[in-house]
């Protein structure tokens, strides 16, 4: 450059030449400054080199942003805007730099940046804020300002009476026109400069063996105080602990580099990258999270030459001796962790990792499960990678895969899917078969991408019949539920946000879920530090009020979201509640892969601390344990949220945004029949009542034994109905092969669980098309419940069996006080059976009691729990007693002349009890069943009577209140053996469906369809029934699918 | 035909939708539907000139929404977008006036390129200027997947199978043919042939019957003149063994003698 050149003004363009060259030969790993002559200088030791690094660093952050231009403009625009500012520039320069630099040029106007940069926060510290009796600040804060008004005297030097005008033009121009980068650095570097000052000291202490514990304790606290900031000037302290980590002589037991390195993994900075790499070579092995840690702030950088070092740590030894000494052999300290950490930052650069494949086969020999997710992650992306650019795939990396797949861990193997997945390989994991399917692999649940489509139809169409709605969305910590809810309160479609309440478990100052569970309780299942603020006292406080109270005050939200990790001791008995109360209409469960689970947590907690403090906080009872998902009473969507699955914020909204199919509320409920109902007569009647305090006798449970049993698997067959046009509510006939099929129950969405009459019990999987059965008893197995997972059933004999399909197992209680004739589920993991001695058994496994009580006269034949825990059971005698287990009380209900046939309960409280025609003793021959429901608490009772005059095998409630009815004929004939009743005070009808030929042993609901089992004249069936809408839709669609063999997603879970 | 042809895509999933929309958007005007519900209201609003849907969706499927757009006598065009395992079904929507389908995964060119076959078909001044400007008439006994691929069954029990005029009609350019190896499997709805125009778009063939390739017509190896010049004659593409024929007549259209 000339003479000439460097006395006039630079050009914009010019300027911006410059600044991208300097750029590209910016060294951003090396702590270089810009000199004066506009060359990279090592070192950073004043405050105008830091201030140079800082600047030049945020500059190539944003060298690839569309501002970038307008920002370089806006920090150098200010000293050339015009020749008296670059002549007042150049002549600061020449003041300083003139003997080194004589002819600067564009430089003077980085000096002269850099040198406003470090005025500027020395007057930032001069003008802190610091407490009135804090000395040491005060003296800090007096010295920053005798450094800046040092800057302005040296200003006045060189340029007189210029000076202040030239400084105040230049300070306006750069915080106008930088776009807030001149004001970021300047608070970095004075943040820093504070700081440094403050922990020289402190760490100068640590050395002083007297002082040592308390700097370090001081210097721990900054240091993860800054971390924890979501605000303020983190970025301040990344120098400091980068030069905390890259001191040899600190001490590595005293917990500040350890705080040092979680610092630099919550802020990922590209200049800590050589610092961290020189660590993890010199800090010896033992310091096992010290360098998980390390290696974790390596993995978010994604920094190339990472690859050596990780390597390294993959090659090492497995574990390392500590504490050895002549007097004790120490102990050997495995080094998962940072294999662990180094695995996972692999798997984030695939482009470098490819180099490593034959060090990443080595931890296949490792058993931790996040090691081997996190290795089945990192080979998805490099075949990802590979197939991307060459078109083909290593066949090391799905060597990997294919001994991942084998993994007893479920999360291994859904991430060794999720890549064959990738791959293309769809196909071959589809010709797999589950048979862990009560831990319902991510690979059988629905994608969030569809799922929430259904949701939000769903939701629509609930707003549009009442109000408040209640969703819960659950799933294990880091599954993306608040990102989802936050999104939905937020307002969606023409629901506003003041009509949504949301509410999430642990939301500072929000008291709404510890009083909906009462400090009783909280004070038996929480640590008190939750509730020690908790400000009603015990006696004046009722749950239950409050909770009453709390749904009356919302009566108008349209829709009440709760938010929540749903854990046994807290989230999961505030949704019980809601449940029990009848107020909880959709569960939403969302389940991710374990590296999408990481991922979000990474991005959430920032540390390696977080991440592994927030992992292990999964959903405690499984939801496949619990009676929202086994009893199919709330619309549950379980749902798929991994990366490749879930929906954006602005997706979500759009899928919310509207509704989209008008009849939506036939596609999850029981809809409408196109022809009329019989209509009946209204008939009322009333029962005797007397209430009696419950006899309940506590013991141990009665001797089992366990053992294990082979469990079969077979195929289902499905034949779609072929004769539309005489039985239009018939879907599909489904045929197990080789089970005969007795009685079938709920299990979950798409599971059916039955007992066969050969004693086996099993699950009938839709998504499979497979049944999985286990011989539990030698002859049938006459009853059958569902609790928890498990299978309970009884035969003849009155053997009880608890059949655990996932374990293989089956744990039979031989001899209990009366054989058992009946047999329904209870909560939380217990079930209850009848006797024939008229007794009532409370089996409470969990806590290995049963609580007996003698409640009828002659033996309990049927047996029915409504949602508020009361039982109702009856006899041959026609009489009910409805228990009350919690209250200790019973109801005795007297006055049909006729036995029982089916009990059940109605949603409204109500017992219904169906009597047979054939049942009759007194009158002879009856022409009519008798549905009768009878309010326990008066004996009132609805009576509606069908005239039919074949015995009843079976009832099932809809939620709606219709009551569906099996039938028993003797031989097979027209009239059908499946009535859909609807009771009424003003005109009660039913109709009739056709059923099974002979016998409609079972029937049952899932969303929209009817399913029941029976028998007919080829042997017995399952079919799946509903309202002709619905049926016509979905036989048209599996129309199209006939002979598939895979299921589109849509259709999996099709029972 | 509008000035800008107007598009419409329909799929429950709304990542597919978007990146569909996203693969056709730039030279048409485009739109998209959640649900085939939502996709006849947009219709009723105002025409487009084709319906890109895909088949199974909750509530109506694009099935229904086809047969809603024929009982209104809708010009629009329909391609169904189909999973692997409904492959024969879109055969059969095919039949029922679809204009053509895609199975997924397709690439954004692969739509693109049908999109504009689409568009094109209902101009009567498609053409691909290579070909004969006289119209040619389909023979009489061909089994056809509509305007897609043909079918004759020989004497002897083989199939040979071509490639309709209607559909080269469609393709600007056609150059070069990709045809299937003797002894390969072909299913009904895979693609069996693919012919590559001018600008090196690969436009699929369907296969109308399910069997063993016994022949291919080598003399379209060295020039695909007579394809184009006799597409039912000279110009058939490649001779099958049936493996399936009577289950897969059922689902094409049959254009007696």
């Amino acid at each position: 450059m000339s003479q000439q050149d460097s006395e006039s003004v630079p050009s914009p363009a010019a300027l911006q030449d410059w600044i991208e060259g300097r750029l590209g030969h910016f060294e951003v790993d090396l702590k270089v400054h810009l000199g004066p002559d506009g060359t990279w200088q090592r070192g950073l030791r004043s405050t105008w080199q830091r201030a140079s690094n800082e600047l030049w660093y945020r500059l190539w952050e944003l060298r690839r942003a569309p501002s970038f231009e307008t920002r370089c403009a806006g920090l150098f625009g200010p000293f050339t805007r015009d020749r008296s500012a670059w002549e007042s520039t150049l002549a600061l320069f020449s003041h300083k730099y003139g003997r080194r630099v004589p002819r600067p040029g564009v430089p003077a106007a980085a000096a002269a940046l850099t040198s406003m940069i470090e005025i500027k926060s020395n007057r930032m510290n001069a003008e802190a804020h610091v407490a009135e009796w804090d000395y040491r600040s005060k003296a800090l804060r007096a010295w920053f300002s005798g450094r800046s008004d040092a800057a302005v005297d040296e200003f006045r030097a060189i340029l007189g009476a210029g000076a202040e005008p030239y400084l105040d033009a230049v300070m306006a121009g750069l915080e106008a026109g930088s776009g807030s980068l001149f004001a970021r650095v300047s608070r970095i570097i004075a943040r820093e400069e504070w700081l440094s000052e403050t922990l020289a000291i402190l760490i100068e202490n640590m050395e002083d063996p007297e002082k040592r514990a308390a700097a370090s304790d001081s210097v721990r606290e900054h240091i993860a105080h800054a971390a924890a900031l979501r605000s303020g000037t983190p970025e301040a302290y990344i120098r400091p602990c980068i030069d905390i980590l890259s001191n040899p002589r600190m001490d590595l037991t005293s917990g500040v580099p350890y705080e040092a390195a979680s610092l630099l993994g919550r802020f990922p900075d590209r200049r800590a990258a050589g610092s961290l790499i020189e660590a993890l070579g010199r800090i010896p092995l033992e310091y096992v999270l010290l360098r998980a840690n390390i290696v974790f702030a390596l993995g978010r950088l994604r920094h190339p030459r990472m690859l050596g070092p990780l390597r390294a740590v993959l090659r090492g030894p497995r574990a390392v001796r500590v504490g050895e000494k002549e007097t004790s052999p120490g102990f050997l300290q495995a080094l998962d962790p940072e294999k662990r950490e180094a695995v996972w930052a692999l798997g984030g650069c695939p482009e470098i990792s490819e180099q490593s494949l034959s060090d990443l086969t080595r931890v296949t020999s490792l058993r931790d499960r996040k090691t081997l997710a996190y290795l089945a992650l990192a080979v998805r992306r490099i075949g990802v990678k590979q197939r991307e650019r060459d078109g083909h795939i290593d066949a090391a990396v799905l060597k990997i895969l294919s001994g991942l797949l084998g993994s007893e861990h479920i999360e291994v193997f859904e991430e060794a899917a999720a890549a064959l997945t990738d791959f293309g390989y769809r196909d071959a994991l589809d010709m797999m078969y589950f048979k862990d399917f009560q831990t319902v692999p991510i690979l059988a649940l629905k994608p969030s991408s569809t799922g929430l489509y259904e949701l939000s139809e769903a939701l629509l169409y609930m707003i549009s019949v009442r109000r408040p709605v209640v969703i819960a969305v659950t799933g294990d910590s880091g599954t993306g539920k608040t990102y989802f809810c936050e999104t939905i309160a937020a307002g969606f479609s023409d629901v506003r946000p003041d009509e949504i309440l949301y509410l999430m478990r642990d939301r500072r100052g929000d008291r709404t879920f510890d009083r909906i569970l009462g400090l009783d309780w909280l004070r038996r299942n929480v640590d008190p530090e939750f509730y020690e603020d908790y400000d009603i006292p015990e006696h004046e406080e009722d749950p239950q009020v409050f909770f009453d109270r709390f749904m009356s005050r919302h009566a108008s939200k349209k829709v009440i979201i709760l938010d929540g990790w749903r854990d046994s001791a807290y989230f999961h008995q505030v949704i019980k509640i809601f449940y029990a109360n009848g107020y909880l209409d959709i569960i939403v469960r969302f389940k991710t892969s374990l590296s999408t689970r990481r991922s979000n947590l990474e991005e959430r907690e920032g540390t390696l601390d977080g991440v592994e403090s927030h992992l292990p906080l999964v959903e405690d009872p499984s939801i496949e344990n619990t009676g929202f998902y086994r009893e199919g009473a709330v619309l549950v969507y379980n749902l798929d949220n991994s990366m490749p699955s879930r929906l954006s914020r602005p997706e979500i909204l759009e899928v919310f945004g509207r509704k989209k199919v008008p009849n939506w509320a036939d596609q999850i409920h029981l809809g409408l029949f196109s022809e009329a109902p019989v209509r009946l007569t209204a008939e009322r009647d009333s029962m005797r009542r007397g209430r009696c305090a419950l006899d309940c006798r506590q013991t141990a449970l009665p001797a089992s034994r366990q053992s294990s049993v082979a469990i079969a698997d077979s195929l289902l067959s499905r034949e779609l109905n072929g004769d539309m046009l005489h039985e239009p509510r018939l879907l599909e006939v489904v045929r197990p092969e080789r089970i005969d099929v007795a009685g079938i129950a709920f299990y979950t969405h798409g599971q059916l669980a039955f007992r066969g009459r050969d004693g086996e019990v099993g699950v009938m999987v839709g998504f499979e098309d497979r049944a999985y059965s286990a011989n539990a008893h030698a002859g049938e197995a006459l009853g059958l419940a569902v609790v928890g997972a498990d299978l309970v059933s009884y035969d003849k004999d009155g053997v009880v069996a608890i059949t655990s399909l996932k374990e293989g197992s089956v744990r039979k209680f031989a001899a209990t006080h009366s054989p058992v004739t009946a047999i329904c589920r209870g909560s939380d993991g217990c079930f209850i059976t009848g006797h024939r001695d008229g007794s009532l058994t409370f089996w409470d496994i969990p806590s290995g009691q049963i609580r007996v009580a003698h409640v009828n006269k002659c033996a309990v034949l049927n047996l029915a729990r409504d949602r508020f825990g009361r039982v109702a059971c009856a006899g041959p005698d026609g009489s009910i007693c409805m228990v009350d287990l919690s209250r200790s009380e019973s109801v005795m209900l007297e006055g049909f002349n006729r036995q029982v046939s089916c009990l059940s309960t109605y949603p409204d409280g109500r017992v219904v009890a169906v009597l047979s025609p054939e049942c009759d003793q007194t009158e002879g021959r009856v022409t009519s069943i008798e549905v009768r429901l009878v309010e326990p608490g008066t004996g009132d009772t609805e009576v509606v009577r069908i005239p039919e005059e074949s015995p009843v095998s079976s009832v099932h409630i809809y939620f709606d209140g219709r009551i569906l009815l099996g039938l028993r004929r003797k031989t097979a004939g027209d009239a059908g053996t499946l009535i859909v009743a609807e009771p009424g005070a003003a005109s009660p009808g039913f109709w009739r469906l056709a059923g099974h030929e002979r016998d409609t042993a079972s029937c049952l609901t899932m969303g929209p369809r009817i399913v029941t089992s029976g028998i007919d004249g080829g042997g017995r069936t399952i079919r799946i029934w509903g309202a002709e809408p619905y049926v016509q839709g979905e036989h048209d669609k599996l129309a199209l699918l006939e002979g598939v063999g895979t299921k589109p997603p849509y259709h999996r879970s099709l029972f | 035909m509008a000035a800008t042809p107007r598009i419409l895509v329909v799929d429950d999933e709304l990542p597919v939708c978007k990146s569909v929309a996203r693969a056709v958007s730039g030279e048409y005007e485009v739109d998209t539907a959640l649900s085939a519900e939502e996709a006849l209201l947009k219709q009723a609003e105002s025409e487009y000139d084709v319906i890109v849907t895909d088949l199974m969706m909750p509530g109506q499927s694009g099935m229904d929404l086809l047969k809603a757009l024929n009982e209104k006598g809708s010009a629009t065009k329909v391609v169904m977008i189909t999973g692997y395992p409904s492959v024969k079904s879109a055969v059969m929507s095919i039949k029922l006036g679809a204009f053509d389908f895609i199975p997924k995964p397709f690439t954004p060119n692969e739509i693109r390129n049908l999109v504009k076959r689409a568009l094109a078909s209902g101009t009567p001044e498609s053409g691909n200027g290579k070909g004969v400007a006289r119209p040619v008439v389909p023979p009489g006994d061909i089994y056809a997947i509509s305007d897609n691929s043909w079918a004759r069954i020989e004497d002897n029990g083989l199939a040979r199978v071509g490639v309709h005029d209607s559909f080269l009609k469609t393709i600007k350019d056609p150059a070069s043919i990709d045809m299937p190896r003797p002894g390969d499997m072909r299913y009904q709805g895979e693609a069996c042939v693919r012919l590559v125009d001018g600008a090196g778009n690969a436009h699929r063939v369907w296969t109308p019957v399910s069997g063993r390739v016994k022949t291919v017509n080598e003399r379209l190896k060295e020039s695909i003149s007579c394809l184009l010049e006799d597409p039912y004659g000279d110009g058939w593409v490649i001779m099958l063994e049936p493996t399936h024929l009577e289950e897969d007549l059922k689902r094409l259209t049959h254009q007696a003698r």
